[in-house]
């Protein structure tokens, strides 16, 4: 397509884009064109008709002399004529002739010679340009001449007479025939044989005047000034233009309005070199010629005086110049060039007018365009208007209508076309972007206009030169997110060319999805390839067509080839294959081929190049398939399994193993599938659940579980099976076929195949019915003691306190030491029943511990303060080292408080009274924190120290003092710190005494979350 | 005057409470061996607090309760258990019925009547 080229504009030429300026320039050009046209034709014609006048106009002049001249000429022939026939010259020539009889004989001038010369006389009186008049014998001698003189005429005597047959124009007469004249050439006149003084040009004319007879008898001539006769007729034409007398000869006269008739020129005697148009006439034949120069034009006339003598004649050339006639063409050229010039001014005063009356109406509109904002067709147009504007206006905004619809259409395509889009200048600026740009690289549109490209392609750092080198190439670079982060996009790059500038359009596609998936790809097929090295996996591929198979190398380490060695793995596979598993094989794949199955999987062996068997497990698989699904390509993977298979072996020589182990064993044991059927039970089993084997096995292991007493198992089971844990252990009712129960403790492990998949469970189920009697018993027991003792403990306890209370002044000392001895009894009694079942509970993990972040120095000192009456009734004092600061632990309260009682009541029983027991608490260096009860007692003996925590442990009776209790206490009291996350120890020395201490961590919230 | 029913279907602990109780001479003490006497002698005596046993045959303590807060005319009236059931999650499930304590057995008698007196104060 050819694309139209606007030229950068200089600003004349600008001047030259206006319309207006246009319409007035064309109008001048117009203007000026016609009137130069006009003129010129004008100018040419007017041109023309002057130089035709001229023409006419010269040969008029030219004629007009010539026949002025011709009638000089013939005046001259026809007075000689006339004269000729005068009656005296026969007598004078008889008189010279006859009575002399002597030839050149004058006349005497006595009679006929003075009326001859009278005769002559009044001739010349009216020809003023006759300078002689004269008769000649025909000897030559002359018989009667007159003579012009300056005050009149002179009738010459005889003897002045003379003879002139030397002169040339007599002898040229001699030979005249009748009726012809001799007009001689132009001389100066000669008398006596020598030039005049006066050097006048004469001119003769010579009439032959026969005898009777008929000879010559005499001559008359007449000579006449030639200046004379010319300036005559000059005179009488009177030629206002320079004018040329020119004989055959190459004498010439010249005349002109200025100067006059010059003198003359005779040839052989030119005063100056004669003009050219003289010398250019002489070889002119015809008689009317015009003679156009350089500068003049000439009008040649050849006039032939003598007819006699044809090469004579007498040529008149009047000449001018070509100024002369053109002036009223040039003073007309004039004129018309002051009229264009007038006209070319008018031109111009309507042609502004004109034009700024016509392009107002498309000022104003183009005013109106552009002053519409946005993407708005201006209302204001004159579509109204009749004229062309009206047309264009109206066509403007149909247009406009059809682009803005054409440009919503295209917008609406690039904000929603999936593709970036950026418009650049040359210099690599923003000039418009889509919306999926901002998607793209994370700008919104506003921040991207403006910008250089390189702020989304860092690496177009020359910008121009990147853009031109892409220009009309896809190709995949990498951009630079807002965020930072790389962004691979497809790239291509056209330029638009819109004249003064170009534009460059970029399509841009986000392909960081598809280039990390097929860096992937890639990847992932690397990890193949090496995954398939690593694994030693064989991969063949066969086309069934031609039967031909490739195979990699790792096909051929398997069987122990050289890798690089050219065999036909078809060939070696029929060679090497174990003759029990060809025929295996072989269906397998057939079953592939025919479709019946999606892929063929064998294991087989193959002969190893050393000779040995391996196995090999081969999955192949149909990929391309033909007309009438017939296959075409079988492509698929081998791998050496011999080692799975010896592994598969052992392990089935183990399971038998099991299998035996657990026929045999004493304990009930089974196994059972992954969803729980029985699919091995023994003997034990059997006689625990009442079943015999067979029975069994048709079972699930639901059927025979009492499903409440199993809830909570579900989580332990996943766990085991995800390989979390090994085995786990649970508690469980089974339902015997008698409808009876019995429980079992419970121990599942699983068993997993070559691949580690979870093949079967082993249970082993220990009979705990029994066990779980006597806990029931034993907590009837507990419930029992709790309540029957305590019930009647407390209404003791209760009556004797209230007693102590109300008799406390009706009673004496005696019975009022009884009353606290059996209160005292009493509290010891209670304190056993709460320390026995403190112990059952404990031991069946009962107890509940209801722990919270305790502040350990708070509870020392409550403990302290709530258990004083204690030791004061010891005796001792208690002094407490607590540090000033707070220190936080995770513990039940009430239980440690009991701990601790335990520990400070153990110390007071054991000092003696005065003595002091000091309590404490400590900051360890490993985050911890200890309570120290520290008395000053006989200390522990080293032979009670292996049982001190042990079950109703008491020091030997050796003591001194009465250490009354149950012997529970540090039982109790270690139990209760170990299961609180704390340690309890002691330090003793015989004699000296003995500090409990427990270490507790420092709680922190990790560890409580731990 | 505060009116305290002790109900407890063992005579001897009924006994010693009461007495125990009445050593504040500030309270005017009444007893019930069973839920359903206690139910009849608390709408006629509309204590100002009810100490109420747990094991009791027939209508046991929570029972008791339950029928007490169904009483348009005893259900304002506190209630306290006192039992020897103490282990956190038997005293967390009486206190989650709505009692305002649960008093443990045995209970010394000579400090029941100042625990009373806070409840009092408490309930």
């Amino acid at each position: 397509m050819a694309r139209r080229v606007i030229p950068r504009i200089w600003p004349g030429r600008q001047l030259f884009y206006s319309l207006k300026n246009r319409i007035i320039l064309l109008t001048l050009g117009a203007v000026f064109v016609t009137a130069v046209l006009i003129a010129g034709s004008f100018y040419v014609r007017i041109s023309q008709l002057a130089r035709d006048a001229a023409v006419t106009e010269l040969a008029g002049e030219t004629r007009l002399l010539a026949q002025s001249f011709k009638t000089a000429f013939s005046q001259m022939k026809h007075d000689g004529q006339v004269l000729a026939s005068t009656p005296q010259i026969p007598r004078i020539i008889r008189a010279y002739q006859g009575p002399y009889g002597r030839p050149g004989q004058v006349a005497p001038h006595d009679t006929w010679g003075p009326q001859l010369s009278s005769i002559f006389q009044s001739v010349m009186q009216r020809r003023a340009h006759y300078t002689q008049m004269r008769l000649l014998g025909a000897d030559g001698q002359e018989l009667v001449r007159v003579n012009r003189t300056e005050d009149g005429f002179e009738f010459v005597p005889a003897g002045a007479l003379q003879n002139k047959s030397a002169e040339p124009y007599v002898r040229e007469s001699i030979g005249l025939q009748p009726g012809q004249i001799y007009f001689s050439e132009v001389t100066y006149n000669r008398e006596h044989g020598q030039v005049e003084e006066t050097h006048t040009p004469t001119i003769r004319v010579v009439i032959p005047i026969f005898s009777d007879t008929g000879p010559l008898s005499a001559l008359l001539v007449i000579n006449a000034n030639y200046a004379h006769l010319l300036q005559q007729q000059f005179d009488t034409i009177a030629p206002d233009k320079q004018t040329f007398l020119v004989n055959n000869l190459g004498d010439y006269v010249q005349s002109t309005a200025e100067t006059g008739m010059q003198p003359f020129e005779m040839r052989g005697n030119y005063s100056a070199p004669p003009p050219a148009i003289v010398t250019k006439v002489q070889a002119i034949e015809e008689n009317d010629t015009l003679l156009v120069g350089e500068d003049q034009i000439a009008y040649f006339v050849r006039l032939n005086l003598d007819a006699s003598d044809p090469r004579s004649y007498l040529g008149i050339i009047v000449q001018m110049s070509k100024d002369e006639f053109r002036a009223p063409a040039q003073q007309t050229l004039m004129l018309s060039l002051l009229l264009g010039i007038f006209f070319l001014a008018v031109s111009l005063v309507i042609s502004f007018h004109l034009a700024r009356r016509f392009m107002r109406p498309l000022l104003e509109m183009t005013q109106k365009i552009e002053a519409a904002k946005g993407h708005t067709v201006p209302n204001n147009l004159p579509i109204d208007r009749h004229d062309e504007i009206g047309a264009l206006a109206r066509a403007f905004k149909a247009r406009a209508h059809a682009l803005l619809d054409s440009e919503a259409q295209a917008r609406a395509i690039l904000e929603n076309m999936f593709d970036g889009l950026v418009t650049l200048d040359r210099n690599g600026v923003i000039q418009n972007c889509n919306a999926s740009c901002a998607r793209i690289f994370g700008y919104p549109e506003h921040e991207l206009l403006g910008k250089g490209i390189h702020c989304l392609f860092p690496d177009f750092a020359q910008q121009g030169v990147a853009l031109q080198a892409s220009l009309n190439k896809t190709q995949r670079i990498t951009a630079r997110h807002k965020d930072g982060r790389d962004v691979t996009v497809e790239f291509s790059v056209g330029c638009v060319d819109l004249g003064r500038r170009s534009l460059y359009s970029c399509i841009m596609r986000d392909v960081s999805e598809q280039h990390r998936m097929r860096i992937a790809l890639e990847t992932l097929e690397e990890r193949w390839a090496l995954a398939l090295d690593a694994a030693q996996i064989g991969v063949f591929d066969v086309d069934l067509q031609t039967q031909k198979t490739i195979v990699s190398d790792i096909w051929c380490q398997i069987l122990g080839l050289p890798a690089d060695a050219e065999v036909d793995a078809q060939e070696e596979w029929e060679k090497r294959i174990h003759p029990d598993d060809r025929d295996l094989v072989l269906a397998a794949n057939q079953a592939c081929f025919e479709g019946r199955a999606q892929s063929a999987v064998t294991e087989h062996r193959l002969r190893h190049n050393d000779g040995r068997w391996i196995w090999l497990r081969t999955f192949g698989r149909v990929t391309k398939w033909g007309e009438n699904s017939a296959p075409l390509r079988f492509v698929g993977v081998q791998m050496d399994i011999s080692g799975l298979k010896m592994a598969e072996a052992a392990l089935k020589a183990s399971e038998e193993r099991l299998r035996m182990a657990i026929d045999n064993a004493p304990i009930a044991m089974a196994l059972l599938d992954l969803e729980g059927n029985w699919i091995k039970v023994n003997e034990a089993i059997c006689l625990l659940l009442g079943y015999d084997q067979n029975e069994l096995l048709r079972l699930n292991s639901k059927d025979v579980t009492v499903q409440k007493s199993v809830e909570n198992n579900v989580s332990q089971m996943q766990r085991l099976v995800q390989g979390e844990i090994d085995t786990y252990e649970e508690e469980k009712c089974y339902l015997r076929k008698d409808g009876s129960s019995v429980w079992g403790r419970v121990s599942v492990s699983v068993a997993r195949d070559t691949e580690g998949q979870p093949a079967y469970f082993i249970k082993q189920i220990l009979d705990i019915s029994q066990q779980r009697e006597t806990e029931r018993l034993q907590s009837e027991f507990i419930s029992t003691v709790n309540h029957e003792l305590r019930t009647p403990l407390t209404s003791i306890q209760g009556s004797l306190a209230i007693l102590q209370a109300k008799l406390a002044e009706k009673i004496d000392d005696k019975e009022m030491r009884l009353l606290a001895n059996s209160h005292e009894s009493c509290q010891r009694l209670s304190r056993l029943v709460n320390d026995i079942l403190d112990v059952q509970q404990i031991r069946q993990g009962k107890i509940e511990y209801n722990f919270a972040a305790i502040d350990v120095c708070q509870l020392v000192e409550d403990v302290v303060e709530s258990h004083r009456p204690m030791t004061d009734k010891f005796g001792v004092e208690i002094e407490t080292v607590l540090p000033n600061k707070a220190l936080p632990l995770w513990v039940d309260p009430d239980r440690l408080t009991q701990a601790v009682i335990n520990v400070v009541s153990n110390a007071a029983k054991f000092s003696e009274r005065g003595d002091k027991i000091i309590l404490s608490v400590s900051e360890r260096a490993n985050n911890s924190v200890r309570i120290a009860v520290k008395d000053f007692g006989p200390g522990i003996s080293e032979a009670f120290r292996s049982r001190l925590f042990s079950q109703f442990a008491q020091a030997d009776g050796s003591s001194k003092r009465n250490t009354e209790g149950s012997g529970l206490g540090l039982n109790i009291t270690k139990s209760l710190v170990e299961e609180m996350g704390g340690q309890i120890d002691y330090e003793t020395e015989e004699g000296k005494g003995t500090t409990f201490f427990f270490d507790f961590p420092i709680f922190t919230l990790e560890r409580k979350s731990a | 005057m505060a009116r305290i029913l002790y109900i407890d279907d063992d005579n001897d602990i009924r006994e010693i409470a009461v007495m125990a109780l009445e050593l504040n001479e500030l309270f005017e003490v009444r007893s019930a061996a069973s839920g359903a006497s206690g139910l009849e002698i608390a709408r006629e005596y509309t204590p100002d607090l009810i100490l109420l046993d747990v094991m009791m045959p027939g209508l046991d303590g929570p029972a008791t309760y339950r029928l007490v807060k169904l009483d348009p005319a005893l259900q304002q009236t506190p209630v306290a258990f006192i039992t020897a059931r103490t282990q956190t999650h038997q005293v967390a499930e009486l206190m989650g019925m709505g009692a305002c304590s649960v008093i443990p057995k045995p209970f010394d008698p000579m400090a029941l009547a100042g625990q009373v007196e806070s409840l009092l104060l408490q309930c």
